[in-house]
C-alpha cells in the first residue's frame, strides 16, 4: 500500500504544482513575459500567512485570501507602474526587470523576516484520517483541497465573467482583441495580479506543510517553469495535468531515486521537450 | 595629423601603458580586482558574440565557463597536465559543447531558445553534482596550485585574462568587419531575409555559438587555476549568466566595447555596495538592473554614439513605444 | 530554353492546398507574369520556387538541377533571387548596409572582395534610385524606400532568375512607369523575371508571358492579350454571376 500513499502524496502536491503554474502560464499565454516575481509572490503569500498566524492566531487555511488579496494588490501596482511600460519591448527586459524586482523582494524579505526557516503550524497538524491503511493529514487534505477549488475558481473566472472573456481572447490575439475594443492595459494587470494572486495563495497552503524562507521562490519557479512548458505556454489546461503528473513523477522519483535528483531531471525533461516539442506535450491541441 | 587623432593616441595609448603595467604598480587588492573585471569583461565579450550579433539571447552562457573550469581541472588533477593544456582542453570542451547543443537548440525562437539554455546549465550543473566519483561532486575540486610569489601569481593571472578577453574582443572586432559578422546581423534582422539572401544561418548560427563558448572556456580553465578550488555551486551559479547580460546591457549589447564598459561599471558598483550597503547588496544590484532597462535600454556606448543625455524626458519617450 | 521547370508543384498547410499541382515553364530571359485573384497562391508558388518554404510535392528544376529538395540559402546562392510582398529591410542597417548584405551572398557574393561588394551595391542602388538615402537606417524609411531596397538586395545578389512578389503595390502612377522601365532593363541584361503584380496594365506591358492562378491552380497560360480576353480568367476574377450575366 504505500504506492497508494506515495500515490496520494503525489497528488496533493500535484495539484500544489497545478495551482502555481497555472497562474505562471496564463500570464505568460497572455502577456508573453518570462514572469521571474512569480516565486516571490509564492514566498510573499507564505510569509502573510505565518504572520497572520504568528501574530494574531489567524488560521493559515483562513489567511488564504488575505494572502491573495495582498498579493494581488501588490501585483497589480507592479505591472502597471514597472512591467506595463515595457510590456511590448524585448523579451529580455522584462525578464531583467522582474529578476530585479525579485532579487530586492528577496533581499528585503531576508534582511525583516530573517534566514531561519519557519512554519505556520496549526494546532490540528500531524493529525488525520485513515481510509484503510492510508494515512491522510488533515493539513495535506486540506492543500489539496483548496488547490483544486483555486483551480476551478480559475476556470471558472475565465470561463463565465467578462473579464476572464477579455483575458482569453487577448490570449488568443492580442491586436484583434484591441481592435475589439479590449483595453490591453487592464487586461495584462488584471491577469497578472490574479496569476500572481494564486501563486501568493499557493504560497500560504506552504506554510502550513514546508518551511518557508525568503529564497523559497526559486525553485517553485523553476518547477512552475517546467511545468509550463510540458503543457504548452498559455495552456492552462496544459498547466493543470502538467503539475499533476509533475507532482505523481516526483513523489515516485523520490521514492524510487532519492531526493538529489529532482531538479536535474525536470530540467532535463524540459530540455527534451523544448528541443523536439517545443509547442508542449499537450501543445496548441489542447489550446481553446 | 590633426588635434584629434593625437588626442585619441594619447588616450589610448596611456590606457594601454597603464594595462600593462598595472600589475606591477597596482597594489595586491587592486590587481586581483581588475584581473576580476577583466575576467567578465572577456566573458560579456564571448556572450555579446551570439546574443548581440544574432540576437539568438542566451541566458545561460555560464555553462560554458563551467564546463571550461571543470574540464581544465580534471585535465590537471587527473591526467597531470600542464596549465596550457588545461586551458587549451576547456575551450576545446567548450566549443564541443556548443556544437552539440547548438545545432538543435538553435532552430528555437525567442522564448523558448532563452529557457532551454538555462535549463541546460541546469541540467549540467546537476550532471557535475552527480558524478561525484568524476567530478567530486558537491564537494568540489581542488586543482595543483601554480609555484610563485604572490606577485608572481597575481602578473600571471592577470596577463592571462587580459590576453584572453583582448582575444575575444579583436575576435569580435574582426567578425564584425567580416562577410560572417554581417551574416549574423542580418540573422538577428530578419533570418527568413537573410536565408533568402544565400546566408547559411543554421552554419552561421552554430559557429557563432561555439566561438561565444570557446572563450568562455578558456576563461573557466582560468579561473579554476587561479582559485585553485571550483565547485559546482560556484561555476554553474545562475548568477554569473546575469551578470554577464546585465554587464553588456549597461554597456550596449551587440557593440564591440560595450561589454568591457559595462563590466568596468558593474564591478565598480559592485564593490561601491557591497562596502557600503552589504546588507542590502541583492537588493542594490536588483534595482540597478531595473534602472538599467529603463534608463540605458540601449547601454552607454549607444548614449556615447548618439551624444544623448540620460534624461527623464528622453526615458519617457522611449518608454512610450513598448507600453501598451 | 528553359530556366526554371516546375513539375506538379503542390504546398499544403493542414490540409489546404495552396498550390495544386501546377506545372511551370521558364524561359531564359523572359519576363513572365504571374496573376490571380487575392489568395490564389502566387506568393506561396514563389516562396516554394525559392524554398522560403519547403515543397510538399512535385519537383522544380533550375537550370536542369533539382532544387527542390535544397534549402533556402542554397537556392539563393545559385542565382534566384526574390523579394517579400511585406517587405523585410534589415531595420538597424543603413540603407547602404541592407544592399551590401545581398551583394555578398547571393550568387556572385562569395566571390567578391570587400571593395567589390560595395561597389555593386552602389551601382544597384544608384538604379533602383534609393542611393541618396544609403547612410539612413532602415527604419527610418518610407514604405516605397523600402521596396526599393528590398529590389535593391535582390539585384545585388546577381541573380539569374528574379521573383518579384508585388513590387509595385502602393506606386503611383508614375512610380509604376518607373518601375515597369527597370524591370525590363534588368531583363535586357539577361536577368529572367517572373513578376507577381495586381496592376494589370504593368503586367501586360512588361510581360511577355502570362500565367493565371486561382484557387491553388493554373487556370490559364499565354500571352498577355489572349489570357486577358480567356473567360476562365474572367470569371475567376469577376466571379460566375457577371459571366452568366453578360452571357445573356
Amino acid at each position: 500500500m504505500l504506492v497508494l500513499q506515495v500515490l496520494i502524496n503525489g497528488l496533493i502536491l500535484g495539484s500544489f504544482y497545478a495551482a502555481i503554474a497555472m497562474g505562471f502560464t496564463l500570464v505568460w499565454g497572455v502577456m508573453n513575459i518570462i514572469n521571474v516575481t512569480h516565486g516571490t509572490a509564492l514566498m510573499i503569500g507564505a510569509y502573510v500567512s505565518y504572520w497572520a498566524f504568528f501574530l494574531v492566531g489567524l488560521d493559515p487555511f483562513l489567511s488564504i485570501p488575505l494572502s491573495f488579496i495582498v498579493v494581488f494588490g501588490l501585483s497589480y501596482l507592479l505591472q502597471k507602474y514597472l512591467i506595463n511600460p515595457i510590456i511590448k519591448a524585448p523579451l529580455f527586459m522584462t525578464f531583467i526587470v522582474t529578476y530585479g524586482v525579485a532579487l530586492i523582494c528577496e533581499n528585503l524579505a531576508l534582511v525583516f523576516f530573517g534566514a531561519d526557516y519557519k512554519s505556520a503550524v496549526p494546532s490540528y497538524a500531524g493529525t488525520g484520517f485513515s481510509i484503510g491503511t492510508l494515512i491522510i493529514p488533515y493539513v495535506r487534505f486540506s492543500v489539496l483541497l483548496i488547490s483544486v477549488f483555486l483551480v476551478l475558481l480559475l476556470f471558472l473566472f475565465l470561463e463565465k465573467t467578462k473579464t476572464g472573456l477579455a483575458i482569453r481572447a487577448t490570449r488568443m490575439n492580442r491586436d484583434a482583441a484591441k481592435l475589439m475594443g479590449v483595453n490591453l492595459g487592464r487586461v495584462y494587470a488584471i491577469t497578472f495580479a490574479i496569476g500572481m494572486g494564486m501563486a501568493g495563495a499557493a504560497g500560504s497552503l506552504m506554510s502550513t506543510s514546508f518551511v518557508i524562507a525568503p529564497n523559497m521562490g526559486g525553485r517553485y519557479l523553476l518547477r512552475a517553469f517546467v511545468i509550463s512548458i510540458l503543457g504548452g505556454l498559455g495552456n492552462i489546461y496544459g498547466a493543470l495535468i502538467g503539475g499533476l503528473v509533475f507532482g505523481l513523477v516526483e513523489a515516485f522519483g523520490a521514492l524510487y531515486l532519492g531526493p538529489g535528483y529532482q531538479e536535474s531531471i525536470s530540467m532535463a525533461v524540459m530540455v527534451l521537450v523544448l528541443v523536439f516539442k517545443p509547442s508542449g506535450i499537450l501543445g496548441k491541441a489542447f489550446y481553446e | 595629423m590633426n588635434k584629434r587623432k593625437i588626442f585619441y593616441i594619447a588616450v589610448f595609448g596611456g590606457l594601454g601603458v597603464l594595462i600593462v603595467i598595472f600589475p606591477f604598480i597596482g597594489g595586491r587588492y587592486l590587481t586581483r580586482s581588475l584581473t576580476s573585471i577583466l575576467m567578465f569583461a572577456g566573458l560579456a565579450a564571448s556572450w555579446n558574440i551570439i546574443t548581440g550579433k544574432t540576437g539568438y539571447f542566451s541566458f545561460g552562457h555560464g555553462v560554458f565557463f563551467g564546463l571550461g573550469a571543470y574540464a581544465a581541472a580534471l585535465l590537471m588533477l587527473k591526467l597531470h597536465f600542464p596549465f596550457i593544456l588545461g586551458l587549451i582542453g576547456g575551450g576545446i570542451v567548450a566549443a564541443l559543447f556548443a556544437f552539440l547543443i547548438g545545432l538543435p537548440i538553435l532552430r528555437l525562437k525567442g522564448h523558448y531558445f532563452a529557457i532551454v539554455t538555462l535549463g541546460i546549465v541546469e541540467v549540467m550543473h546537476g550532471i557535475i553534482l552527480n558524478l561525484e566519483s568524476l567530478t567530486g561532486g558537491g564537494v568540489g575540486l581542488s586543482l595543483p596550485l601554480k609555484q610563485g610569489t604572490i606577485k608572481e601569481l597575481s602578473i600571471f593571472f592577470y596577463f592571462t585574462m587580459l590576453a584572453i578577453t583582448a582575444l575575444a574582443v579583436l575576435t569580435s572586432f574582426l567578425i564584425d568587419r567580416s562577410r560572417f559578422g554581417h551574416g549574423l546581423i542580418a540573422i538577428r534582422e530578419d533570418e527568413t531575409a537573410a536565408k533568402v539572401l544565400g546566408v547559411n544561418t543554421t552554419l552561421y548560427k552554430i559557429l557563432a555559438y561555439a566561438i561565444s563558448a570557446v572563450f568562455c572556456g578558456f576563461i573557466g580553465a582560468t579561473y579554476a587555476y587561479w582559485i585553485t578550488y571550483i565547485a559546482p555551486g560556484d561555476v554553474f551559479a545562475l548568477q554569473f549568466s546575469i551578470t554577464i547580460i546585465v554587464m553588456c546591457l549597461i554597456g550596449g549589447l551587440g557593440t564591440l566595447w560595450g561589454p568591457i564598459i559595462g563590466a568596468f561599471v558593474f564591478e565598480i558598483l559592485s564593490e561601491v555596495f557591497w562596502s557600503r550597503f552589504l546588507t542590502f547588496h541583492s537588493a542594490s544590484l536588483g534595482l540597478l538592473m531595473i534602472l538599467i532597462i529603463y534608463l540605458l535600454p540601449k547601454g552607454f556606448m549607444e548614449r556615447i554614439v548618439s551624444k544623448r543625455k540620460i534624461s527623464l524626458k528622453g526615458f519617457i519617450k522611449n518608454l512610450k513605444q513598448y507600453s501598451e | 530554353m528553359a530556366l526554371l521547370t516546375g513539375r506538379k508543384v503542390t504546398k499544403k498547410y493542414s490540409g489546404l492546398k495552396a498550390v495544386d499541382d501546377v506545372d511551370i515553364e521558364v524561359s531564359s530571359g523572359e519576363i513572365l507574369g504571374l496573376i490571380g485573384p487575392n489568395g490564389a497562391g502566387k506568393t506561396t508558388l514563389i516562396n516554394v520556387i525559392s524554398a522560403t518554404e519547403p515543397i510538399t510535392s512535385g519537383e522544380i528544376y533550375f537550370e536542369d538541377k533539382k532544387i527542390s529538395n535544397l534549402k533556402t540559402y542554397q537556392v539563393g546562392r545559385l542565382g534566384i533571387a526574390r523579394t517579400f510582398q511585406i517587405v523585410k529591410p534589415f531595420l538597424h542597417l543603413t540603407a547602404l548596409q541592407n544592399v551590401m548584405v545581398g551583394a555578398m551572398f547571393g550568387k556572385e557574393g562569395f566571390k567578391r572582395k570587400r571593395k567589390e561588394v560595395i561597389e555593386t551595391a552602389i551601382e544597384v542602388m544608384r538604379l533602383v534610385g534609393i542611393y541618396e538615402k544609403k547612410d539612413i537606417t532602415a527604419d527610418q524609411l518610407t514604405i516605397p524606400d523600402k521596396k526599393k531596397i528590398e529590389l535593391a538586395k535582390a539585384l545585388a545578389m546577381g541573380p539569374k532568375l528574379l521573383l518579384l512578389d508585388e513590387v509595385m503595390a502602393g506606386l503611383n502612377h508614375a512610380e509604376v512607369n518607373n518601375m515597369m522601365e527597370l524591370i525590363q532593363e534588368i531583363n535586357s541584361w539577361g536577368v529572367t523575371v517572373l513578376v507577381i503584380e495586381h496592376i494589370l496594365k504593368a503586367i501586360m506591358g512588361v510581360s511577355s508571358r502570362v500565367i493565371v492562378m486561382d484557387y491553388g491552380k493554373k487556370i490559364a497560360e499565354g500571352r498577355p492579350e489572349e489570357v486577358v480576353k480567356d473567360p476562365v480568367v474572367i470569371e475567376a476574377y469577376l466571379g460566375k454571376r457577371y459571366m452568366q450575366k453578360n452571357d445573356k
